[in-house]
């Protein structure tokens, strides 16, 4: 007699912050605490280099020592946070609800708390209480969705004109998916319980750093700075000008900060899942971007695992955004290089290999906290970067919680390659 | 330019050189203004290391197909086997370029964008 065991998964990817209203007085749709407005209340930090730079070279024959570039706020200024902390996503539902005036912003605009949720459903089919069939056993349902980014209302945001909003969307702008890819397959346990596995990659990005994107590569670096967003440059003198000196990358004394806007870094979780012939799930979190903060829910609905995101507001740097851009730009995340490559950094991270290009990271990290005001350290990369697998989890068919160990225990020790079969959502 | 941290060389993009004629060599005899030059060397490599220079010139690449092109949107393989795949880069403005990425052995990997082959990994 044949069993049916239906297992989900949800990962929600969500940026933690209060409110941004600068001005905001009232509201009962949020806790209080998240109510105390301010422009820079969301995990994304701010960034405002101001620097004397003194040159000690020559460019096109001309002598020159001093450039002062006055910068405008980068960053947080732009953009919004989810308004939940580490606390919002301890169930499934909270994480989905919506929250009317979620921004505090006006025009309003009702979003729910997340940027990214990457749900499977799986009907597993048992013969007996050790064998899947293979051949019954389905993935029910994939769903992906994202949230539309919210620009920051207030006059402090320099970038707003220049970005298109979605009709009927206030001052959002939707978000934008990458492809999943998923693999299936049955695995015999390392108890000798047969399960049926998934394996998949589920990804989105902003379209505001697309739009950033595109602007800069119709206007050139050095418009997109001084007209756009306001930077001011001087103390060149003679034929050497601004401009001439921002096409010179590595002349530049920002080129790490220039760097970053370059990239469009995606948001993703990249998830092996189980059901096994007895109801048991096990979740396994092979890799996710290193920012915002991913919380785990099994079928059952409580947070099984989670990574936390640690900020305060107002804050003016924040290593996993460093990190999370920095990434981007290596192109070491799963859309940005070819699948092989990807797959060879899991497998060799999860042999114990190190990570790819840490000292780089580490290195541009380190320059960028050095050109920022109060900014004393760029956070460790290596130690902190996450285990891999970075979480493992798991529940009974009851709902009953099994702890890691035993999870880890049980599981397979390797990779499905998910990049076999590819769904778009959104 | 060994002096200089392998973070600060390998961000080079440009080399430039100045030529300058000392004024107490003009063939008349007399003091006259040096006679300078400039020699521009674009997409330029600093260092000693094969690999390095391999994963720049790759990252520099997919930088500059991206301010051309837009965001890319996907890596499409058209084939894929142990070791070794084939395909395009899709980009935000509907080009795409070809890309080959060839392991052969896990630090000795020819990654190829548009016909450009880079040795990646750490051990050339």
């Amino acid at each position: 007699m044949a069993t049916t065991y239906t297992g989900r998964l949800q990962a929600v990817s969500s940026i933690p912050g209060a409110s941004e209203n600068s001005t905001y007085t009232g509201g009962t749709n949020v806790a209080s605490w998240l109510r105390a407005g301010d422009e820079y209340n969301s995990a994304i930090p701010y960034f405002t280099p101001d620097a004397n730079i003194d040159f000690d070279t020559t460019f096109l024959g001309q002598t020159f020592n001093l450039l002062r570039i006055r910068s405008t706020k980068l960053y947080d200024n732009w953009l919004t946070g989810d308004m939940v902390d580490a606390g919002q996503h301890s169930t499934s539902g909270g994480s989905t609800t919506g929250l009317s005036s979620k921004y505090e912003e006006r025009p309003t605009y009702t979003g729910r708390a997340y940027r990214l949720l990457n749900t499977m459903t799986v009907s597993a089919v048992a013969t007996d209480s050790t064998t899947i069939d293979a051949s019954a056993s389905r993935v029910s349902s994939f769903s992906g969705s994202s949230q539309s980014s919210t620009l920051e209302g207030e006059s402090t945001n320099n970038l707003k004109q220049a970005i298109t909003t979605d009709t009927g969307n206030g001052t959002a702008v939707t978000g934008g998916y990458r492809k999943r890819y998923f693999n299936t397959s049955k695995v015999r346990l390392n108890n000798g319980v047969e399960a049926f596995r998934v394996s998949t990659i589920f990804g989105g990005y902003t379209r505001v750093a697309q739009q950033v994107l595109n602007i800069i590569g119709s206007k050139g670096m050095y418009n997109f700075l001084r007209d756009v967003l306001g930077w001011r440059f001087s103390g060149l003198n003679g034929t050497v000008t601004a401009s001439s000196l921002l096409s010179t990358a590595d002349s530049v004394f920002c080129a790490p900060l220039l760097a970053a806007l370059f990239k469009v870094p995606n948001i993703y979780t990249f998830i092996d899942f189980f059901v096994d012939a007895r109801g048991n799930q096990y979740g396994r979190v092979w890799d996710t971007s290193r920012f915002p903060q991913h919380h785990f829910h099994l079928k059952k609905g409580e947070r099984r695992a989670y990574t936390s995101l640690p900020w305060t507001r107002n804050q003016a740097f924040n290593s996993p955004f460093v990190f999370f851009n920095l990434e981007a730009g290596l192109r070491i995340t799963p859309y940005y290089m070819p699948q092989s490559a990807y797959l060879l950094r899991i497998r060799n991270q999860l042999a114990g290999g190190a990570p790819p290009y840490a000292n780089q990271i580490q290195s541009r990290a380190n320059d960028l906290a050095a050109i920022l005001p109060g900014v004393s350290s760029a956070g460790n990369y290596l130690t902190t970067q996450p285990k891999t697998p970075e979480r493992v989890f798991g529940e009974t068919a009851g709902g009953v919680e099994i702890s890691s160990s035993t999870v880890s225990s049980r599981l397979p020790n390797n990779v499905l390659d998910p990049f076999v079969n590819e769904r778009t959502h959104g | 330019m060994t002096e200089l941290a392998e973070s600060t060389r390998e961000r080079a993009e440009r080399l430039s050189i100045e030529l300058s004629t000392d004024r107490n060599q003009q063939s008349n005899g007399k003091d006259g203004d040096p006679i300078r030059g400039f020699v521009f060397l674009d997409g330029i490599r600093a260092s000693d290391d094969p690999a390095v220079i391999g994963n720049v010139g790759s990252r520099n690449a997919i930088r500059d197909l991206t301010l051309e092109r837009g965001i890319i949107e996907e890596f499409v393989a058209e084939e894929r086997s142990e070791g070794y795949e084939q395909g395009r880069i899709e980009f935000a403005d509907g080009t795409s370029v070809s890309y080959e990425y060839e392991i052969l052995a896990p630090q000795r990997i020819e990654y190829t964008i548009q016909g450009e082959t880079y040795k990646t990994g750490g051990d050339w």
